[in-house]
């Protein structure tokens, strides 16, 4: 079966007085359909702009996709015309954002900015794409859809504003939504219920979700594959068992051990990975993961790792790989 | 059944105008001070005719007749009824006022929206004719621009619109510098709203407060360049009935009558920029507070200090 998306060779440079950040450098990943993939990674390595990417959203000047393929249903959207990447924006691909408090447009009602969000795609009159609004807020567990569709975003709370982002990113029925960092605005308690939420709408539409995120607890509940990127690279691509069971990258190792457990002796300081990830205008030769790595040997210091083949579902970008056991090996550093 | 939901509020409407003008009223009282100064000249305005007592360009009584029941401020030189052409004055001053400030706004809003979200060149283009026409003393401006396409009534609304331009658009223009960076942009584009369709329902309306705000505050300035134009004789032809034109005969007229043809017209001129002044002022408390103390509106000792601030960072003196 052919993938929903394939990104193939993917290349986002940003263009600073200070020169060239690869945010995005050859990176490919597919998202087959119906499918929840997250995207995992720290601070500043690409994610974002990986995602808008796909949106063709990446802020011009600076960035500048350079090169590489993104094929929604083989169809290669860096080729489209800015018209048509129109209809592709809200319609196949939707997208849910970092900050739902002023993600809304403040002068609307949320009912208004819903059904034209519809009636922008869809050959729907008024009525019907207000019905279908109603629906969509219901869908979304807003209670009392009806009569909330006459209120303006500040009369919502964080939680649900985030809500009513999904159900914007929803109402053309999209193949795929992106939610980048859908949650990190929201308490601990409202990140689990929108997380839930839009797995259990996504899957009621059988549409596709990227969920990009630092979160590897939110990953290990949700996400069918991961893919794990660092400096503008994917370092390790796995299923989500894979990845939590076997990682092979030690970057991965790491984000997994500095994960906050319950189980560990109150008062102890959280377990870190040492060191900073590298400036994109300065990244280091070789592996760009090499200064922070205890696996570190001295051809990582001048070659490039590729992604080589650990089993047919996973891939790591690591000269060590083998070296790499989840159970008798340590990244991180706890003082 | 949403359609009753969504026209119900509509009925409220007007008691809930009443209540917000009660509160207005009440928040700030020299605010609403000034609606009511301008909401006379504007009643006057509109409707001379029910104010007047004689016709403006008659010649009614004799020349320099002293103020009576019949003529309350008197007769100007040629005999005409002074308080009659003062309340059309009121239609002509308010009216080129308004005209200009509307016009000049709205080019400006439009002009700073297109550039500021394109940004580039075009934007650097634009601010550096802004900050050229920004060096040239407005009223010198308007005065060569008036000796150049000669003066009406069209000519000298156009005119003030062009002194008023720049500083509003440079105004709006950081006014949408930061809304385009705001995320609900961003996540218009990602839903596929057209740059159109950002500009008319994402941008503009984040504008509509600053330009209430911006609007009153400059036709009182217009009002006053208007009658200096006219003062000096560039604005309009010396008949018409104009603020300016009754405070520059009067003064003309001075050893004959005193100074009674000349302050009546000159406290109009005075109440009605105070009210704009005001108005403007409260509006910009009101429906804009981040903007108090951002020199947009300062008025008297703090507009001067403002813009000595502003000349000494620019490095010429004012």
């Amino acid at each position: 079966m052919a993938a929903l998306l394939e990104i193939r060779n993917l290349r986002t440079s940003f263009f600073t007085d200070e020169g060239e950040a690869k945010a995005v450098d050859n990176v490919s990943y597919d998202i087959q359909e119906g499918e929840f993939v997250a995207l995992v990674g720290e601070s500043g390595c690409g994610k974002s702009v990986s995602a808008l990417s796909m949106m063709r959203l990446v802020p011009f000047p600076p960035g500048r996709i350079i090169g590489g393929e993104i094929l929604l249903n083989g169809r290669d959207l860096l080729k489209l015309s800015e018209e048509e990447m129109r209809g592709v924006r809200g319609n196949e691909i939707g997208m849910v954002f970092q900050e739902p408090m002023t993600s809304l447009n403040p002068v609307f009602t949320i009912g208004h900015q819903i059904a034209e969000t519809i009636r922008a795609h869809k050959d729907m009159d008024r009525q019907s794409a207000w019905r279908r609004a109603v629906e969509l807020l219901e869908l979304v567990g807003i209670p009392q859809a009806t009569d909330r569709m006459a209120d303006y975003p500040h009369q919502f709370s964080g939680g649900m504003r985030q809500r009513v982002m999904i159900a914007m990113a929803l109402s053309c029925e999209p193949k795929l939504v992106i939610a980048d960092e859908p949650t990190t605005a929201l308490d601990v308690t409202i990140q689990a219920q929108v997380l839930e939420l839009l797995e259990s709408v996504a899957e009621q539409l059988s549409t596709a979700v990227l969920l990009i995120t630092h979160n590897l607890g939110v990953v290990a509940r949700y996400a069918h594959r991961v893919n794990v990127m660092y400096a503008g690279k994917i370092v390790e691509q796995a299923t989500a068992d894979e990845i939590y069971h076997n990682p092979k990258h030690p970057y991965t190792l790491g984000l997994l051990q500095s994960v906050p457990r319950m189980d560990r002796v109150a008062g102890s300081r959280l377990p870190t990975i040492e060191g900073l990830p590298p400036s994109l205008l300065r990244l280091p030769g070789g592996c760009y993961f090499h200064p922070r790595c205890p696996f570190k040997v001295e051809r990582c210091e001048h070659e490039q790792p590729p992604a080589m083949p650990v089993s047919d579902d996973h891939i790591a970008a690591c000269w060590q790989w083998q070296e790499v056991d989840i159970n008798d090996s340590t990244v991180v550093k706890s003082t | 059944m949403e359609q009753a939901q969504v026209t119900a509020p509509i009925t409220r409407i007007p008691r809930e105008w009443a209540r917000a003008v009660w509160k207005f009223a009440r928040l700030k009282p020299l605010g609403a001070l000034g609606a009511v100064l301008i909401l006379i000249a504007v009643v006057a305005a509109i409707f001379p005719y029910l104010f007047a007592t004689h016709d403006p360009a008659r010649i009614v009584a004799t020349p320099f007749t002293e103020p009576s029941a019949e003529h309350l401020l008197g007769a100007d030189y040629a005999g005409r009824d002074l308080w009659s052409r003062m309340v059309w004055g009121a239609r002509l001053s308010i009216m080129v006022g308004v005209l200009a400030v509307f016009a000049a706004i709205t080019v400006a809003t439009f002009l700073a929206i297109v550039t500021a979200y394109y940004g580039g060149l075009v934007d650097l283009l634009f601010q550096r004719i802004v900050d050229t026409m920004m060096t040239i003393p407005g009223l010198v401006l308007a005065l060569f621009v008036l000796v150049v396409l000669g003066s009406s009534l069209n000519t000298l609304i156009f005119t003030i619109a062009i002194i008023f331009v720049p500083p509003q658009l440079r105004t709006m223009r950081s006014a949408v510098l930061s809304i385009k960076e705001m995320p609900y942009v961003d996540s218009a584009r990602a839903i596929g709203a057209s740059t159109l369709r950002i500009f008319a329902r994402y941008i503009f309306p984040q504008l509509i407060a600053l330009y209430l705000i911006l609007g009153s505050l400059i036709i009182g300035t217009a009002i006053i360049i208007e009658t200096s134009l006219t003062f000096l004789g560039l604005g309009l032809p010396g008949d018409v009935p104009s603020w300016g034109n009754l405070v520059n005969r009067g003064v003309r007229d001075v050893f004959n009558a005193g100074y009674r043809l000349t302050i009546p017209p000159a406290i109009a001129i005075g109440a009605a920029v105070f009210g704009f002044n005001l108005l403007g002022d409260a509006l910009r408390d009101v429906l804009d507070p981040r903007l108090r103390g951002s020199g947009v509106g300062l008025t008297g000792r703090s507009a001067r200090f403002a813009e000595q601030i502003q000349s000494a960072e620019r490095g010429r003196p004012s």
